[in-house]
């Protein structure tokens, strides 16, 4: 009886102790790239870290007055909005009418677009958004960003449309909706849930592109991930800026995702990742 | 009644009403650009050029495979990345999920934080790593030694580049396996577990006879579309190797990415982007199949 649960103390301790070593392992670039962040130029590229060493602003000072900083924020920011509102209008009445009438090979398309890789998307476009005008608009950005937006959302949301019963949407008609009334003031409100979801992980991957912006934005409109692959050749070594830049970047889409969590996980567990 | 007739047309063509905008955006930003694509490759066009464009037949695919060394080394290498990761997320997320499929207090915290890596700006974190993995001032060394093991030059030698750069693949996907396939374990059906309990059945028997059966439908459908994602991952390696050093870590998606906008042969590589293409096309057809046969959404 004693060793049994002595056996079972030992178990749980041993559990929580593997549980601590996964969490750090993962967590840790995280706490690392905090700490340096306020470190001074010393003490930011010092092995071992002096933990207790005064913190300091200076590093986010410098990335501020580096120029563009603030400018690549607001760029970032009106890309994701601009890209997640457009998104939405289009994908969503798509997304419908698959749901109403899916096909095999309109799923294969889908499915196609998500898989295909970027680069060989983005080789046409440079030419072709060189000729339009596009290249360095945010225009460009936002269109880039909804290819593969569109079939995501499309994808994500046939099972939200599928369970919306048939039967609700008659009702609405016979009472003389139309079929865009019924669409905008019936069926939308029941799949909120989905269109949270698609927010969130469009929030994540419109915030995280680095590849189309890299090649289609230019001085106007560069993007933050785009700066802070610059400002890395800036300051190849010191470790205090460049922490503080990754910081700030990173911040806005982790704290909109954990407020959206929830919706998040479902996401993921969903589309098995992009 | 003019109105009620329009809307009863509208209601009529409505199925194209609501797809049009969708449909015209990726006509015009995928099926276009996918033609132009195939078109390029097997022209010689050059960026920036005012010059005439020329048919060159497959020329560039000749280049690609009898001429260019890299070509086949820079496959391999992808290869290399994309099988290497795509086992190490399915192993480790695996044995993680497994791991942890129990109730145990702060679950809901360490899902949390195991979330960060999938969310993080992966620029912003490559640049992380790569200062993690700086083999002067970087910590990881640094823990090596404490360990009492030698130092590493992660991503500044040809021969560790890409396990290094595997290694913070795993590290961003890893938490995703994890907890897709911890959603899949969590619905399994309870019964036959119960069964081979009554009948006796060890831990392993339940494992490879019934958890791994039942699992593989999300085993498999996770390896094709990790499998996919690591033939197109680039920001990682463009940002911590750059595809060096000495072209080490070149793989396909970061060699169109020079031939085009470094080298400017933009014929040539739009042939090899065609080439990547028609892979992840093959895979897709594979994916398809297989989720139609034993998914039934």
């Amino acid at each position: 009886m004693m060793a049994d649960q002595t056996i079972q103390k030992i178990n749980r301790l041993l559990f929580y102790a593997i549980l601590i070593f996964i969490v750090t392992v993962f967590f840790f670039p995280f706490m690392w790239v905090a700490f340096t962040a306020f470190q001074d130029a010393v003490n930011a590229g010092a092995v071992p870290p002096d933990l207790l060493a005064p913190p300091t602003l200076d590093n986010f000072r410098q990335v501020f007055e580096e120029g563009g900083f603030i400018s690549c924020m607001i760029n970032s920011t009106i890309v994701v909005a601009l890209t997640l509102t457009a998104n939405l209008i289009v994908s969503l009445p798509a997304a419908y009418v698959i749901a109403r009438n899916r096909q095999n090979w309109m799923m294969f398309l889908i499915l196609f677009m998500q898989m295909a890789p970027w680069i060989t998307l983005l080789l046409p476009w440079y030419i072709i958004f060189k000729k339009l005008g596009l290249y360095d608009t945010y225009i460009g950005l936002v269109l880039s960003n909804l290819t593969f937006m569109i079939p995501f959302t499309i994808w994500l949301m046939l099972g939200f449309f599928e369970d919306v019963p048939v039967e609700v949407e008659e009702a609405a008609w016979l009472d003389g909706c139309s079929h865009l009334g019924t669409f905008v003031r019936i069926v939308v409100p029941l799949v909120k849930g989905g269109i949270i979801t698609i927010t969130t992980l469009g929030f994540m991957f419109c915030w995280n592109i680095f590849l189309f912006p890299l090649v289609l934005s230019g001085y106007g409109t560069k993007t933050l991930p785009v700066f802070v692959y610059g400002f890395m050749d800036d300051n190849q070594l010191d470790f205090g800026p460049l922490a503080a830049a990754s910081l700030l970047t990173m911040l806005p889409v982790i704290i909109f995702v954990l407020i959206n969590q929830k919706y998040f996980r479902q996401g993921i567990a969903f589309g098995g990742g992009k | 009644m003019l109105s009620q007739r329009i809307l009863d047309y509208t209601d009529r063509q409505i199925r194209w009403l609501f797809s049009a905008p969708a449909l015209l955006v990726m006509l015009g930003l995928f099926a276009y650009p996918m033609f132009r694509l195939i078109w390029t490759g097997f022209t010689d066009e050059v960026l920036s050029s005012e010059g005439k464009i020329e048919f060159i037949g497959v020329a560039n695919y000749v280049r690609a495979f009898s001429e260019d060394p890299h070509f086949l080394r820079s496959i391999w290498l992808t290869l290399y990345f994309a099988v290497g990761s795509t086992l190490g997320q399915l192993t480790l997320g695996l044995g993680l999920a497994l791991f942890l499929n129990r109730q145990f207090k702060g679950e809901a915290t360490f899902r949390m934080l195991l979330m960060f890596p999938i969310i993080a700006t992966p620029v912003a974190m490559s640049l992380v790593w790569s200062m993690l993995m700086n083999p002067m001032m970087g910590h990881l060394n640094y823990y090596l030694s404490l360990l009492g093991l030698p130092g590493s030059l992660w991503a500044a030698d040809t021969s560790t580049v890409l396990p290094s750069l595997i290694m913070i693949e795993l590290w961003h996907w890893v938490p995703m396996t994890m907890l897709v396939l911890l959603a899949g374990l969590k619905s399994l059906p309870k019964e036959p577990f119960e069964a081979a309990t009554v009948d006796g059945a060890s831990r392993f028997q339940m494992f490879v006879n019934i958890t791994l059966p039942l699992l593989q439908p999300y085993v498999f459908l996770l390896l094709l579309l990790r499998l996919v994602h690591g033939l197109k991952v680039f920001d990682k390696i463009f940002v911590i190797s750059g595809g060096g050093p000495n072209r080490a870590s070149e793989t396909l998606n970061i060699m169109i990415y020079e031939q085009a906008f470094g080298a400017t042969n933009f014929g040539y590589a739009s042939a090899l982007g065609s080439f990547l293409l028609l892979i992840i096309l093959l895979i897709s057809i594979g994916l398809f199949r297989f989720r139609q046969r034993k998914w039934s959404y």
